[in-house]
């Protein structure tokens, strides 16, 4: 009983889950099906990899906001590639997508590396520049039009589906899905069982330690926001590749769900502590609230006022935990 | 020492990209458009005041440049300009009504000869207009108005009627005893009647029901995902009505994922639109039917009235209706679009 009481103190979050998931089911009997749980699954990828990537920067203390923008110019330029090989097959569309997220979010997070390390322009500031530069940009590649027209094969990654079955003839699991926890679990083991994790920790816990220590801190923060940015892209291929299309308003705002997604894992925005793991549980409440609200037909702007709510209560709740702790 | 290089290099190359992206950047107007800024921006280099051979310059502020729409409009009235030689100045309101005002002002300074906006917020941007036209500048207003004496025409799309359009295209497709869906965005005003217009036409029947709608925010995405949800209550979802093209293109990914019959009807009459009712064999077998408001039409027109009364001193209409039509794939053939 004890130790059942101490499991939930430490794992606020867990628990909530569960209830809004208990809550939902009772009031919306689709909930629980399988189509439904699977559609969550492929919604929930987009913010899992752009939160999974500002967890490395909030761990270093560190905060950027371009990540939506980062995913619309990326994604934008997929699609505007993808144009050029109207008989592409999927593997060569895989290419093409994972190709421009790894070039757009490099070039977009050395950028905003080489500003914070180089030039010392605080965090907020030189990944603002960066928001406004990049959704600039994927206005400018595309004259503001929509990038049209691209080979059925270049949805495969985003709305495509393996193991079809009788009643699901298009498949059951989501690509998305699968290519998602692929990179997360990659990210996790990067950042719990690599050097560089460790370093990511120790620069976020106390710089001037970390640095006396031996740590190349400059070094850290650059890779840590190219990683991000990269994470970003490839959330954002993965929104283009979702809807077939390259939309150049697309993913405004996800740097906000992907910031409060992490912060409610426990993610500290002081730096320091914080795992990707935890942010995958902010990302699956973010994620069920919506889709429930949506099944539910709550009107959309109740929805914004309930998931501010919760999202602050969530965070009350594993501060509390923590307090009680220390 | 090489670090320092390395940053130099990067810097410069940053500049050139920026500067690259200033060449290739939206339509251009027969003059330098204006940067678009939050910043009320500096006149452009050619300074209206240094036309001395007396042309006609006017004033353009379109809703916002990152809207499709828009951006059809404003090559409309850029190409009707050239050809009636009005120097046209077109601005990015940037859906704000704040940055709106700051251009008319700059405009009044400017002392452009008439002004034309598409409002994005009537009462946000009333003040500034009703200074402009004491100030002795004729203001008018396209796509989206302000219902005052200060505007001597206003040339847009009754949108109410635009939605009735797609509700009658939704029980047209729909199947007696079916459901149909609506997705639309309340916080754009003009997105809004067309909500009206459809939940009237709808709510007045009892052959099929109603039992979506929901908001997309202008994000595509976010369209699909509602698709999604809807689709696993209801698989057999006849038709949804999006109220915006970005819409149907999520709500039609969606479909085309799940392997669902449900048909798509949208609205703007955007290039992909036109695409995907075309492609018979494939996205044309659900986007079937497209509410267009015809952006160009808007242009034209508008460009035309502020001509007419800056030469002739006088409009056709104080309100000139430009009708929505709808465009189906017979349409396209007949037309060839």
């Amino acid at each position: 009983m004890v130790n059942v009481k101490s499991w939930m103190s430490k794992n606020a979050v867990v628990v909530f889950l569960l209830i809004i998931v208990v809550a939902f089911s009772l009031a919306s009997p689709t909930f629980l099906t399988m189509g439904n749980l699977i559609n969550v699954t492929s919604q929930m990828s987009i913010n899992a990899l752009l939160a999974t990537g500002i967890t490395f920067v909030i761990i270093t203390g560190g905060i950027d906001i371009s990540l939506g923008s980062v995913a619309a110019f990326a994604g934008i330029f997929s699609a505007f590639v993808g144009l050029r090989f109207p008989n592409m097959s999927t593997g060569s569309s895989l290419l093409i997508q994972v190709g421009s997220a790894i070039v757009i979010g490099g070039i977009c997070g050395l950028f905003n590396g080489m500003m914070i390390t180089r030039f010392r322009v605080v965090p907020m500031i030189a990944t603002l520049a960066m928001m406004t530069m990049a959704r600039g940009f994927a206005y400018v590649v595309t004259g503001g039009q929509p990038v049209y027209g691209l080979s059925n094969n270049f949805a495969w990654l985003g709305a495509g589906r393996i193991l079809p079955t009788e009643d699901m003839q298009l498949g059951v699991i989501p690509i998305i899905t699968l290519f998602t926890i692929v990179v997360v679990v990659l990210m996790h083991i990067l950042l719990t069982k690599t050097v560089f994790g460790r370093h990511v920790y120790a620069v976020g816990s106390n710089e001037s330690v970390a640095h006396l220590s031996g740590i190349n801190v400059k070094n850290v923060k650059l890779r840590v926001h190219i990683l991000c940015s990269i994470m970003a892209a490839l959330g954002g291929v993965c929104v283009a590749s979702r809807l077939n299309n390259g939309q150049p308003a697309s993913c405004d705002g996800y740097e906000m769900f992907a910031i409060a997604s992490t912060v409610l894992g426990g993610t500290s925005l002081t730096g320091g502590s914080g795992s990707v793991a935890r942010a995958m549980m902010g990302v699956a409440i973010i994620a069920i609230i919506n889709n429930g609200m949506n099944l539910l037909q709550v009107s959309s702007y109740w929805q914004k006022v309930i998931t501010g709510l919760i999202i602050l209560f969530a965070v009350i709740v594993d501060m509390a935990q923590k307090n009680q702790k220390n | 020492m090489k670090r320092k290089s390395i940053s130099i290099v990067l810097a410069a190359v940053l500049v050139l990209m920026a500067l690259a992206g200033c060449g290739s950047s939206t339509p251009a107007t027969s003059q330098a458009a204006p940067a678009s800024s939050t910043a009320p921006s500096a006149a452009s280099s050619a300074a209206p005041e240094s036309a001395a051979d007396k042309k006609i310059t006017v004033g353009f502020i379109v809703g916002s440049r990152e809207h499709v729409f828009y951006n059809l409009i404003e090559a409309a009235i850029v190409e009707e300009s050239k050809k009636l030689g009005i120097e046209a100045i077109v601005y990015d309101g940037e859906l704000d009504a704040n940055v709106q005002s700051n251009h008319i002002d700059n405009l009044v300074a400017m002392k452009v000869d008439a002004i034309a906006l598409a409002t994005v917020d009537a009462a946000g941007v009333g003040p500034a207009i009703d200074a402009a036209s004491a100030s002795g500048i004729p203001c008018f207003t396209f796509d989206s108005g302000y219902d005052s004496d200060s505007i001597i025409c206003h040339a847009g799309t009754d949108n109410v009627e635009g939605g009735r359009l797609g509700a009658q295209e939704a029980l047209r497709l729909a199947p007696k005893g079916s459901s149909v869906a609506m997705i639309g965005n309340p916080a754009s005003a003009s997105v809004l009647d067309r909500q009206k217009g459809f939940e009237e036409v709808i709510k007045a029947q009892t052959d099929v029901e109603y039992p979506f709608f929901g908001n997309y925010e202008g994000d595509a995405n976010v369209a699909m995902s509602l698709t999604q949800d809807w689709l696993v209550s209801k698989p057999d979802l006849a038709v949804i009505f999006c109220a915006g093209d970005p819409a149907a293109t999520g709500a039609l990914s969606a479909i085309k994922a799940a392997g669902a019959k449900t048909l798509v009807v949208g609205f703007d009459g955007n290039p992909e639109a036109i695409a995907a009712i075309k492609d018979k064999e494939g996205d044309g077998q659900w986007w079937v039917s497209e509410i267009s408001q015809n952006p160009a039409l808007i242009g034209t027109t508008i460009t035309q009235q502020v001509h007419k009364y800056l030469t002739s001193g006088s409009v056709d209409a104080k309100l000139i209706p430009i009708d929505p039509y709808i465009i189906t794939a017979e349409y396209i053939e007949k037309n060839g679009l």
